[in-house]
């Protein structure tokens, strides 16, 4: 069922938030170990949310935009209460003291709160293979990974554990894996969602944002969370938009732009769905033109730059002092060095000696200032192409999900697959992963996402024209998603999730 | 380009074996390889972006006391705590 059919059915007295949390953690007990795509279900929180959402719905009052939906929320993000590993050893048994803003707007619109979700560790891959926690496993192929890192809560969504989730994208990792896993996945502006009370990878280049089924999902859970912050200092004062109202169909005359550069690499398979989403969109009247984005190329080395320095200045609050892991040592400088060593998974090791080095003497100014000014060059580049575009679009990824182990080896072949997604947080842009149909092979159905690209603060936009294209093409998509769910865990006395 | 992981990772304060450094100094040459790439771009005249602050849109916060979290909750967290502070091992043997 539809998640919009589900709050329609909550709203009317219908079912109850309660009956619809039960029927999800009923499904998580069944596609769940075949996944892994939770680090912790909160089943206390969740059914004290749900009876708090009925409580108010019998006295006729509204809890709220989310009125008993359940959200899973990335594990990097704070829920009162509860743990946030962000799938580290650092934090195994950190109990977070306070909600982040976006959990505590979460709460304030009804939402329940059902599960915290894997993740590379300190959302640092595009596998969700790093944490510490176990791999998350593709459930449309479960020798595949998920993409990360917010794998955890894309899977939790594609399988049917919960209708809606919350990730955090640095360089992609909520639209990957949306791409990989076949939902819909929303990276807002820089400034748009506050960050406070989610742990900081890259400060300049973090952002939180909404998991969906659907499009629509994606603007509801938008419009719960976003909006100034007085505890982000970067969050924009910029009111908040109905985002789920500005869906209106209304495409027509648009112009969209789609790089040559970031067709690149793309494998043929995925080229085809692409093509065949720019015809469907000249079919809704858009205007479709190619363009030329020359410095994207370059963004991949200047991000690896800048996301790795300011992940070294930011992960150095893991000493084993104020929080999280303590190695045992007779001499501090030891028990800085033992902490963060056996804390800390190789990965994040790799980035943080990789950040550790550009940013120091004699190596600033050929790496980090050199990659600041190409991310000018970027921005420049961006701002061009939408003087006469509305949108900019794009394959989500090269090509649909690798096998689990393929890349985890090779972090230079795991990076270069986020050129698609990379150049969006360089330049503080809104964007949006749909699917945009299946790559078949081997009788496997492999979903592959469209990046629908946008202004700074227009996500209006982005969301109106993702959402007419999935009226045109989303009925495939959703039989073939039923199907996926069916084949990894029969669906049992569940309509909702089906 | 001969990286010295030992005094990075000292620099990082992270405790790595050799072999841990051995590997990582292969996979840092091969990363940074990539990245020299940046050299060949023409950045003459270009000013540096260090962030992407909505720039016309952000708000000084409001000068006045508001709730924190309270100083026993935060050291609950922390591995060890003598008299209502942070203990942590001493600095060095002579002391």
């Amino acid at each position: 069922m539809a998640t919009k059919d589900i709050l329609k059915h909550i709203l009317s007295g219908e079912i109850s938030a309660t009956e619809v949390l039960e029927s999800y953690l009923k499904r998580i007990d069944e596609a769940d170990p075949e996944t892994n795509a939770f680090i912790q279900v909160l089943e206390p929180t969740a059914r004290a949310n749900a009876a708090r959402a009925d409580c108010l719905l019998e006295k006729g009052e509204t809890p709220g935009l989310l009125a008993g939906l359940p959200v899973a929320v990335k594990d990097n993000i704070c829920v009162k209460g509860a743990g946030c590993t962000c799938g580290s050893k650092m934090l195994e048994n950190w109990i977070s003291p306070y909600d982040a803003t976006t959990v505590r707007r979460l709460r304030e619109q009804g939402a329940v709160l059902i599960g915290k979700t894997n993740m590379d560790e300190f959302a640092m891959g595009s596998s969700t293979e790093t944490s510490a926690y176990g791999i998350t496993r593709n459930p449309w192929d479960l020798k595949r990974v998920p993409g990360g890192s917010s794998g955890g809560s894309a899977v939790a969504v594609a399988a049917g554990m919960a209708p809606l989730a919350l990730g955090t994208d640095t360089g992609g990792s909520i639209r990957q894996p949306a791409g990989f896993t076949g939902i819909c996945g929303l990276k807002p502006s820089y400034g748009l969602v506050s960050r406070f009370g989610v742990a900081a990878y890259a400060s300049s280049l973090d952002a939180v944002g909404p998991l969906g089924q659907t499009v629509w999902d994606c603007a509801l859970v938008l419009e719960a969370v976003a909006g100034a912050d007085r505890l982000d200092p970067t969050s924009s004062a910029r009111g908040r938009v109905a985002y789920t109202k500005k869906l209106d169909g209304n495409v027509r005359g648009l112009r969209v732009g789609f790089p040559r550069e970031l067709l690149q690499g793309v494998s043929a398979p995925v080229k085809e769905q692409f093509d065949k989403a720019l015809s469907t969109m000249e079919g809704m009247g858009i205007i479709v033109e190619e363009v030329s984005i020359p410095s994207v190329v370059h963004a991949v080395d200047a991000y690896y730059v800048i996301a790795a320095g300011e992940a070294s200045s930011n992960l150095s609050k893991f000493d084993g002092v104020r929080f999280g892991k303590r190695a045992p040592a007779e001499m501090l400088d030891e028990m800085y060095t033992r902490s963060r060593g056996e804390g800390l998974g190789k990965e994040v090791i790799r980035r943080i000696i990789l950040g550790t080095f550009v940013l120091g003497a004699g190596h600033k100014e050929q790496y980090y200032l050199r990659a600041a000014q190409v991310r000018t060059l970027i921005k420049r580049d961006f701002d061009k192409v939408f003087e006469d575009f509305d949108l900019i679009v794009s394959p989500a990824s090269p090509d649909v999900a690798f096998k689990i182990g393929e890349k985890i080896q090779d972090p230079l072949t795991m990076y270069l697959g986020d050129l698609m997604t990379i150049p969006v947080n360089m330049a503080g842009l809104c964007a949006l992963s749909m699917p945009m149909g299946f790559v078949r092979s081997g009788g496997l159905s492999l979903p592959c996402g469209l990046q629908v690209i946008g202004k700074p603060f227009d996500e209006q936009t982005v969301l109106r024209v993702g959402d007419s294209l999935e009226q045109e093409i989303g009925a495939e998509i959703r039989q073939e998603v039923r199907a996926m769910r069916r084949k990894l865990s029969p669906v049992r006395e569940c309509e909702l999730v089906d | 380009m001969k990286i010295d992981v030992k005094q990075i990772a000292y620099l990082a304060r992270l405790d790595l074996g050799e072999q841990d450094q051995r590997r990582m100094a292969g996979e840092l040459e091969t990363v940074l390889a990539h990245m020299r790439n940046l050299l060949k771009v023409d950045v003459e005249g270009v000013p540096p972006t260090f962030t992407l602050g909505d720039v016309n849109c952000l708000q000084l916060a409001e000068d006045a006391p508001h709730e924190s979290l309270r100083r026993e909750v935060v050291m609950e967290s922390a591995p060890s705590v003598l008299n209502g502070y942070f203990k942590v091992p001493r600095e060095s043997q002579g002391v």
